[in-house]
């Protein structure tokens, strides 16, 4: 697919709105054949990294390849091999879904109506419905089908599966995007549904305020961010290690997250009259954690 | 790019609709209209404006509700990201739409003319729209483009429409206004025609902005987008306003000039200056004669220009945009100019000309104002044209004190001397004084046929009348003179003075009989004494049963001892009456006159006919004689509009269809170029 094994590639990017930054100095490497979910909370700059590799937003500053190809230089070799959804999609109303595929089509030399077809019908739509009668789950489906009826070599899914019943959203993480998964196809998708994220990304980034924080496999992830519990004698006071997130600590007990957990840190820890308990985190707890430290660490 | 368009133009495919509907109602609007202004019998041009103008401006609004929705309309329901995510590069967006536009622009007006077509054929030659479809095309990509920048910056199609119309509805109309009304009024500029031009070429300005605020639109807030937006609007505020200030005489006279239309040649009596009248535009562009905007839009987009030249020196002493009809005084000081009518309706009727007196040497306005009606005289009295009437309103006394007008309103005639102020005006006859009825003496009196076709001798410095003669004491069938056919001259010495009158048989004497109606019905004409002694009966000319009235026209040598005329329904022979022997004496001309031209030659010494580019010298003793060379081919197109001693000047359309003026000595067949 790409040269250097990674389908997104950015340094240093930076993206500027006046005096505001929605993206500060990303650099970010989205594996080839990954299921990429980037994470963040509301105004973490989500949409504008997905908007500047689709070349609707030019960088203020940095570089950043999708597929090998430069998105300010080549912005059209890059939308040629990519597919996008956005939330809640606006379409054209006016027309049918059979036109709306059509015209899609159209714009893609490599249109497969087939697996677009058979999309809409897995889901019940009927080509000749006008888009405005479609629910907002169906437009979903619609933008869905129409983002990979090309057969893209990366799938953009920008909160896209926001609007989709928990069913619908299943049966879309597991046909659509496993499949594309299967076929060593990239898919990023950007959400704050981070239980989906958890079942389908095999790498996880987190951009709070701009600023990429971590970036990981989830494995690695959830082998290096853990919950640490000590208990310890009540006149004793543990030393925290460097790079805990948070911690607390009450007499006797003193518990932290840290984001570069290994066993070392663990024994580290342990000694006599102390017990030491390490606990897996969700990855939902893990974005909790690290947007809760980013915004104190910014705060002050 | 095939696809683009195609979505764009099904987007826009209800402008269509809205094109045909408009074209329905449109003339049921009109029968409605005119149904009303007929039964109440209101202002009649206020009604041409409004049908025309209905016509005119619906097309303009048409582009701009295309173009305002094609891509704020998108940014509006938030589809212009899908579609700049799509594999083409924004360029290519961009033209689709442009493109697209354009072709849904075109349809939605042909949509909206055909109801036109069909259900008022041939009204009023506005259905066909030929003559002013360029102008229309012009102003309907000019909206176009306007529109298409502001749906480049509006976030919201109503906001790219309002924007868009209050550019258009300011800048550009209101530049028009500024220069047909009050820059034309302030600057002597009325030429909206190089105003449409300006305007048109603000368009590439217009879509270049377009084109940059949408390829880099997604990325920058408003404020970013509108500085984008800012020179183009400066440039259309520019180029609209430019030919306020004079670029587009800049640009007159460093692009090539055509001139068209040249026409109301007139020189001076002494042959020092020549008037005319020429449409100047400094880009060629051909304009039809025909059509319904020479009713309704002539005075505003015709670019008419009046140009009194110094043929000595070929230094333009006036000139004077708008047109019209001068005459220079005989002491080449002073120049009369009659404005040229402003329509009145579109079935012709001309309304009020404006006259304005110059002082030629020192270009200072002496008088303007508005004599009661539009004027309109038969050939001057020293020229013999058997072509159609010459427009030559004003004639000056030959004190260059005096100023004799002609007015005709309607079926309303009257003959009026003024002084050089425009002051001092003194009606002289009444409805019934015909236009060619009156003649300046040498001493600055006037000559005239009064109501009762009696001639009277007025004096302007006096004002006061006096009768000269009665034609009913005349010899003759003159029972009853009508005064469709009274005409006088006066001899340049002041000795004699010409009368025809046409006399109608006393038909109660002899027993009617309505199948001779006419037939001994005659135009008489007399020379006589300039104190009204010695008629003589110098030519009858029975009507017959055609009742086609021709009176002759009369020619007087410089020293008043010769007349010549034209014997009626005659094209090869002139009669020639001297007063040494007191006799009419038959001339016979070496070819017939078809459009040729016979004046008398200075010093008296004959007269000089030119036809078919051939030139003859007919003496006083009937001799004829070739003069020059046969400039049949030189002349080929053109047309001899006076001569001097040995010069003609010539009008004359060449090749690339632009006319000159020159003057050719008719001896040597020599050409020089006068104007331009």
């Amino acid at each position: 697919m790409t040269e250097n094994g990674f389908a997104i590639q950015t340094h240093s990017l930076t993206k500027r709105f006046g005096r505001l930054t929605a993206l500060d100095g990303v650099s970010a490497n989205v594996p080839t054949g990954s299921i990429y979910g980037l994470m963040g909370p509301n105004g973490a700059g989500k949409t504008t990294f997905v908007r500047v590799m689709l070349n609707l937003l030019s960088p203020t500053r940095g570089s950043a390849t999708v597929l090998g190809h430069d998105v300010v230089r080549e912005p059209v070799a890059v939308r040629r091999r990519i597919g996008h959804v956005a939330a809640l999609q606006p379409l054209w109303e006016w027309m049918k879904v059979r036109e709306f595929t059509h015209f899609m089509g159209a714009c893609y030399p490599q249109w497969n109506p087939e697996a677009v077809s058979s999309i809409l019908s897995h889901v019940g739509i009927d080509p000749e419905m006008k888009i405005q009668a479609l629910s907002r789950g169906q437009r979903a489906i619609a933008s869905l089908a129409a983002a990979i009826g090309h057969g893209p070599d990366l799938l953009l899914l920008d909160e896209a599966l926001t609007g989709l019943d928990p069913m619908a959203r299943r049966e879309v993480l597991r046909n659509v995007i496993d499949a594309m998964h299967a076929q060593g196809r990239t898919v990023l998708i950007t959400g704050q549904d981070i239980a989906d994220m958890e079942r389908i990304c095999d790498h996880v980034g987190f951009l709070v305020k701009g600023r990429l924080v971590l970036e990981s496999t989830l494995d690695d992830l959830k082998a290096k961010v853990k919950r640490v519990r000590v208990e310890h004698e009540r006149d004793v006071e543990i030393e925290l290690p460097q790079g805990a997130l948070e911690a607390a600590r009450t007499p006797g007990e003193t518990s932290f997250t840290t984001a570069d957990f290994s066993e070392s840190l663990s024994g580290s820890l342990a000694g006599p009259n102390r017990r030491v308990e390490v606990r897996d985190m969700s990855l939902e707890d893990i974005f909790v954690h690290l947007a809760q430290a980013e915004l104190r660490r910014e705060a002050g | 790019m095939k696809s683009l368009f195609l979505k764009e133009w099904r987007q826009g495919r209800l402008f269509l609709l809205f094109g045909l509907v408009l074209g329905l109602l449109v003339p049921v609007l009109w029968v409605l209209l005119v149904v009303a202004f007929v039964q109440t019998a209101s202002d009649q041009k206020s009604l041409d404006e409004f049908l025309g103008g209905t016509y005119y401006a619906v097309p303009p609004i048409l582009a701009l509700a295309v173009a305002s929705g094609l891509i704020a309309a998108e940014v509006e329901r938030g589809t212009l990201s899908v579609l700049l995510a799509l594999p083409f590069s924004r360029r290519r967006i961009w033209a689709a739409k442009v493109f697209a536009g354009l072709a849904l622009t075109t349809a939605a007006l042909a949509l909206f003319s055909i109801p036109g077509a069909l259900l008022i054929r041939d009204a009023m030659g506005l259905v066909g729209l030929p003559a002013y479809l360029s102008d229309l095309a012009i102003w309907c990509v000019v909206a176009f483009s306007v529109a298409l920048l502001c749906s480049s910056l509006a976030e919201r199609t109503i906001a790219a429409l309002l924007g868009a119309g209050l550019i258009c509805g300011a800048l550009l109309g209101g530049a028009l206004y500024l220069v047909g009304g009050l820059g034309g009024r302030l600057l002597g500029y009325d030429d909206l025609f190089d105003a449409t031009l300006w305007a048109l070429a603000t368009v590439p300005a217009l879509l270049a902005a377009s084109l940059l605020a949408f390829a880099r639109g997604q990325d920058l807030r408003s404020r970013g987008k509108w500085l984008l937006a800012v020179p183009a609007l400066v440039l259309v505020l520019a180029m609209t306003f430019a030919p306020i200030v004079g670029a587009t005489r800049w640009l007159t006279r460093h692009v090539r000039e055509d001139t068209r239309n040249l026409a109301n040649v007139s020189v001076s009596a002494d042959g020092s200056t020549v008037s005319f009248t020429v449409g100047r535009s400094p880009i060629q562009y051909s304009r039809r004669s025909a059509g319904w905007r020479d009713w309704h839009w002539q005075g505003e987009f015709r670019s008419r220009h009046l140009v009194l030249l110094d043929l000595r020196t070929g230094e333009e002493l006036m000139t004077k945009r708008g047109g019209g009809d001068a005459a220079i005084s005989p002491d080449g000081r002073l120049a009369a100019v009659l404005s040229d009518p402003q329509p009145l309706t579109w079935g012709g009727r001309d309304g009020p000309r404006k006259l304005e007196i110059w002082d030629l040497p020192h270009h200072r306005l002496l008088y303007r104002g508005y004599p009661e009606a539009s004027a309109v005289l038969d050939p001057p009295p020293d020229s013999l044209y058997r072509r159609t009437l010459i427009y030559n309103a004003v004639e000056w006394s030959p004190d260059s004190q005096w100023l004799a007008v002609y007015n005709r309103f309607g079926d309303s005639h009257q003959f009026l001397v003024m002084n050089a102020e425009g002051t001092d005006l003194q009606p002289l006859g009444t409805d019934s004084v015909h236009q060619s009825s009156w003649g300046w003496s040498p001493d600055s009196d006037v000559y005239y046929l009064d109501a009762d076709l009696r001639v009277v001798r007025h004096s302007p410095v006096q004002n006061a009348d006096r009768l000269v003669c009665d034609p009913r004491d005349l010899p003759g069938f003159l029972e009853e003179l009508t005064p469709e056919s009274g005409k006088l001259t006066v001899s340049p010495d002041g000795r004699f003075i010409t009368v025809s009158v046409l006399a109608r048989e006393d038909r109660s004497a002899r027993g009617y009989r309505p199948d001779e109606e006419g037939d001994r019905d005659q135009v008489i004409s007399f020379v006589l004494r300039s104190d009204g002694s010695g008629p003589q009966l110098i030519h009858q000319y029975l009507l017959g049963a055609s009742r086609s009235i021709s009176v002759p026209g009369f020619l007087w040598s410089p020293d008043g001892r010769h007349l010549y005329f034209l014997e009626p329904r005659s094209r090869d022979r002139v009669l020639h009456w001297s007063a040494d022997s007191a006799a009419v004496t038959p001339v016979r001309l070496p070819v017939a006159l078809g459009r040729g031209y016979i004046r008398p030659l200075p010093k008296s010494s004959g007269l000089l006919l030119w036809e078919s580019g051939q030139f003859w010298r007919l003496s006083n003793q009937g001799q004829i004689e070739r003069l020059g060379p046969d400039l049949i081919r030189t002349l080929r197109s053109s047309r001899i509009v006076d001569a001097t001693d040995r010069t003609l000047i010539v009008e004359w359309a060449n090749d690339q269809e632009r006319d000159f003026l020159a003057a050719v000595d008719f001896e040597t067949g020599e050409v020089t170029r006068i104007y331009p």
